[in-house]
């Protein structure tokens, strides 16, 4: 409003006021607002380009804790990922890479024998070897700490150290994904912790990774600095600052502003305008995974795999991706995301065909169609665009005679609602990791959950799916276990949404297709 | 005399607290538990089963109750689930920021209401009244997200005059304080309008004006005492509000007070931190309340017990 406020506004000439009182009124205000410029012009907050070697970079959310292994939270693990090392992590090329760990080996289908890096320490100097890894391990389990990352770490049996460079995970059956739960398992400092105890380490928290904890500043930032004497050299960046603001708007303003150099959560709507920006760059990565869930079990039209068949035909799916979601999402044709092991890219998505759509409902019984209750649960896990799908879902639908009724469902009442079997038809997200292979044991599989679910064929390919190690093998069973669920559609197949990133056009740093975390070590400046 | 009236409204007040922790307690718990959204989505119901035991939530609502409130009077809310400390603490560490953001929404709106609506009031119908009414209609009926994301747009990004969000020095605090300010403004400035209109008319001031005492000092000393108490009313149950942190504003600008907190906290089922929340502002609220019943007494001699 500056200086045309509503007080300094007021014309001086009139009789009956008081001029020196009100003046005083109207210095105050004219001075708050005046304030402004002239502090922030000395004191430091003048936006600067990216050009140093310092970067902010902001997500929607603060961190919960930095204590490690006590969350399950992404944008805590996006800071934790700075000052942390894993033993493995996921390369560009789809590939796991030695961190912590420099090789790996199987002796027997239950062990995983890693090999670890030699004189790497911690921030405080305290050496990392095959104990700290044990205890890490044991840490996450331990029943005292409440763990939430415990369930990650179900399928393994027990880690044994075999000497100071040499540490064995041993599962509980053989496990396919162990690579990928290892890659949460962060590596902390026992002999640390043991003497702050774990308030102190969460409130000044030491790991092994490219940066070191320099400051929190709860709701408003987390400093870090780089780690000079880190295993792989000193990173690029020099401090390295992670801000929330929560608010999609502001968070772009900001990085148009030049106050952060590096967003996360950028909205699909957003991005047209953005890119005409020449001083930013927009990328994304194919994000969470949509399901639009189906009660196999109790809802009646649902049980017979027909009607299931016909709302994957009778949806134009392509449609929702090109129209709604800036064509930037990826759709998939069954429950394999496209970069899990096993998919192929030959397999395409159901076609739109509601003729199709109608023929399959008349051959199961329902010529006239059926009615449902559509279930949305609207800004559950960051989910883009649930009502606006939802809305379009339910208009396909309506022509090949199914009346969806939707209902939005609170985000925090959601999970409770779902695990209860409440839902007949749903949309919810899933995951936005390249183990594509957890989540649909988890969620196909009837031992694990089953609450929508149940069918031993599907049990049988899973469980196959899980316990092969060999990766040709493995990509064998995925092609046949993605084939029955293609088929058999326990789902409505629908998309990965993007995620979404903006940055300055100074940052040398492309998203991950198989990694959803950010690692600010490996931005580099132009 | 006010030390009485003190005392008995802080034992009413112990009640409202009282009432309005077991409202929220309620509430929250039959909406659901925060298991969904602290397990990694991999759980299997066994783990998910065995959390809720671990947690505490299989048990039936009135043991979860006692428990809560056998530690609750003593302070104690409970662990954050979301956070992993206690409760209590991070809605006060928050306070700080929601009090300083307070008191420049305040500082805004009393310095910009009081002068408006007098002049309004004893400029009736002039160009100025009707520019202030505008203004008035303006700031209350805009969105203050909207009227938010419209600072940040002009004044940071295309004025590049101040931060567009987040905390640190007084200019974080200007945006946010103007984007609450003018919204409360424009209330207050109707209501001082509304009553010195109703004040001027009195026989009172016209014999003021008869006696010859001079128009500022009719307007100001006698006209606008007499008119405050309601506004002093509303200003502190806007301020009272605003203690609760102010939702919008502070997720607009990232500004790390407790409205923010407790959003989130909502969103993600944390318990611990809403009751917490709830339990301060309810506080706040009665203090406040309490502080303008104290000033009424201070300036309507009437009111006096």
């Amino acid at each position: 409003m500056g200086s045309n406020g509503p007080g300094s506004g007021y014309p001086s000439g009139s009789h009956t006021l008081d001029r020196r009182a009100f003046l005083k009124v109207g210095a105050g205000l004219g001075g708050l607002v005046f304030a402004g410029p002239l502090l922030a012009a000395c004191g430091g907050t003048t936006p600067s380009a990216s050009t140093g070697k310092n970067l902010t970079y902001a997500y929607a959310a603060d961190v919960e804790t930095l204590d490690p292994l006590m969350t399950t939270d992404t944008t805590t693990e996006n800071v934790a990922y700075q000052m942390f090392d894993t033993l493995v992590r996921m390369g560009a090329d789809g590939n796991w890479q030695g961190e912590l760990a420099q090789s790996w080996e199987n002796p027997d289908s239950r062990s995983w024998k890693f090999h670890l890096r030699q004189n790497v320490k911690f921030h405080n100097g305290e050496p990392f070897n095959a104990q700290t890894v044990k205890f890490s391990f044991d840490r996450i389990l331990d029943p005292k700490l409440k763990s939430p990352a415990a369930p990650g770490m179900a399928p393994f049996d027990h880690v044994q150290v075999v000497d100071d460079a040499t540490v064995v995970f041993v599962t509980k059956d053989p496990y396919a994904a162990t690579l990928a739960q290892v890659y949460g398992l962060y590596i902390v400092p026992p002999q640390y912790i043991g003497q702050k105890g774990n308030d102190g380490f969460a409130a000044n928290p030491v790991g092994t990774g490219p940066f070191t904890f320099v400051e929190r500043q709860k709701a408003v930032h987390v400093k870090m600095q780089a780690n000079a004497n880190y295993w792989k050299g000193k990173p690029t960046v020099g401090t390295l600052t992670f801000r929330p603001i929560p608010e999609d708007a502001s968070r772009i303003a900001a990085l148009q502003n030049g106050e952060v150099d590096w967003i996360a959560a950028v909205n699909v709507d957003r991005v047209k305008d953005l890119k005409t920006n020449s001083k930013l760059q927009i990328q994304s990565r194919p994000g969470q995974g949509i399901y639009g869930g189906m009660d196999t079990l109790k809802f009646k039209p649902f049980m017979d795999k027909r009607v299931r068949q016909a709302m994957n035909y009778g949806i134009n799916m392509d449609s929702i991706v090109k129209n709604l979601l800036d064509g930037l999402a990826i759709r998939l044709p069954s429950a394999l995301f496209s970069d899990s092991p096993g998919f192929d890219p030959k397999m395409a998505p159901y076609p739109y065909d509601p003729n199709k759509a109608k023929q399959l409902l008349s051959d199961a019984g329902y010529p006239n169609g059926f009615e449902v209750e559509f279930d949305l649960p609207v800004g559950l896990q960051s989910t883009q665009k649930f009502d606006q799908v939802g809305q379009a879902m339910q208009q396909d639908l309506a022509k090949i005679g199914v009346k969806a009724n939707i209902k939005v469902i609170d985000p925090g009442t959601a999970f409770d609602q779902y695990r209860a079997g409440k839902y007949q038809l749903f949309l919810y997200p899933w995951a936005s990791n390249h183990e594509a292979g957890v989540y649909i044991q988890t969620l196909l599989e009837s031992d694990t959950r089953g609450y929508y679910y149940k069918n031993p064929q599907a049990d049988t390919l899973i469980r196959q799916y899980m316990s092969t190690i060999d990766a040709t093998q493995r990509a064998n069973v995925g092609k046949q276990m993605n084939q029955f669920f293609f088929d058999d559609c326990p789902w409505v197949y629908m998309y990965q949404e993007p995620d979404i990133y903006g940055y300055g056009s100074a940052i040398n740093w492309k998203p991950n297709a198989y990694d959803a975390y950010f690692h600010a070590v490996d931005v580099k400046f132009q | 005399m006010i030390s009485r009236l003190i005392a008995r409204r802080l034992v009413l007040s112990i009640f409202v607290i009282l009432g309005v922790t077991v409202v929220v307690f309620v509430v929250i718990h039959l909406s659901g538990d925060p298991t969904g959204l602290m397990l990694p989505p991999e759980a299997s119901e066994a783990e998910i089963v065995q959390f809720r035991h671990q947690m505490g939530f299989d048990q039936p609502l009135f043991v979860q109750f006692w428990k809560f409130f056998a530690h609750a009077v003593r302070g104690d809310f409970g662990q954050s689930l979301q956070y992993r400390e206690p409760a209590l603490g991070l809605v006060l560490e928050r306070l700080p920021a929601t009090i300083q953001l307070t008191l420049a929404a305040l500082f805004v709106a009393v310095a910009a209401a009081i002068p408006l609506g007098v002049v309004s009031a004893v400029k009736r119908n002039s160009i100025v009244d009707n520019a202030a009414m505008f203004l008035a209609l303006f700031g209350q009926s805009m969105p203050i997200f909207w009227l938010g994301i419209v600072l940040i747009l002009v004044v940071s990004v295309r004025w590049q005059l101040l931060p567009s969000s987040g905390a640190g020095g007084i200019q974080y605090l200007i945006l946010p304080g103007l984007t609450l300010g003018l919204y409360t403004t424009a209330r207050i400035t109707r209501l001082v309008r509304a009553e010195m209109l109703e004040v001027l008319g009195q026989d009172y001031l016209r014999t003021a004006r008869a006696k010859g005492l001079r128009g500022r000092t009719v307007v100001w000393r006698h006209a606008l005492r007499n008119a405050m108490l309601p506004v002093i009313t509303m200003i502190g149950l806007e301020a009272g509000s605003m203690l609760g942190g102010a939702i919008i504003t502070e997720t607009v600008f990232a500004w790390p007070g407790v409205g923010q907190l407790v959003v989130g906290a909502i969103f993600n089922r944390d318990y611990p931190v809403v009751q917490a929340a709830v339990f301060t502002i309810a506080v706040m609220f009665v203090l406040v309340n309490l502080g303008v019943d104290i000033l009424y007494t201070v300036i309507d001699p009437r009111v006096r017990p």
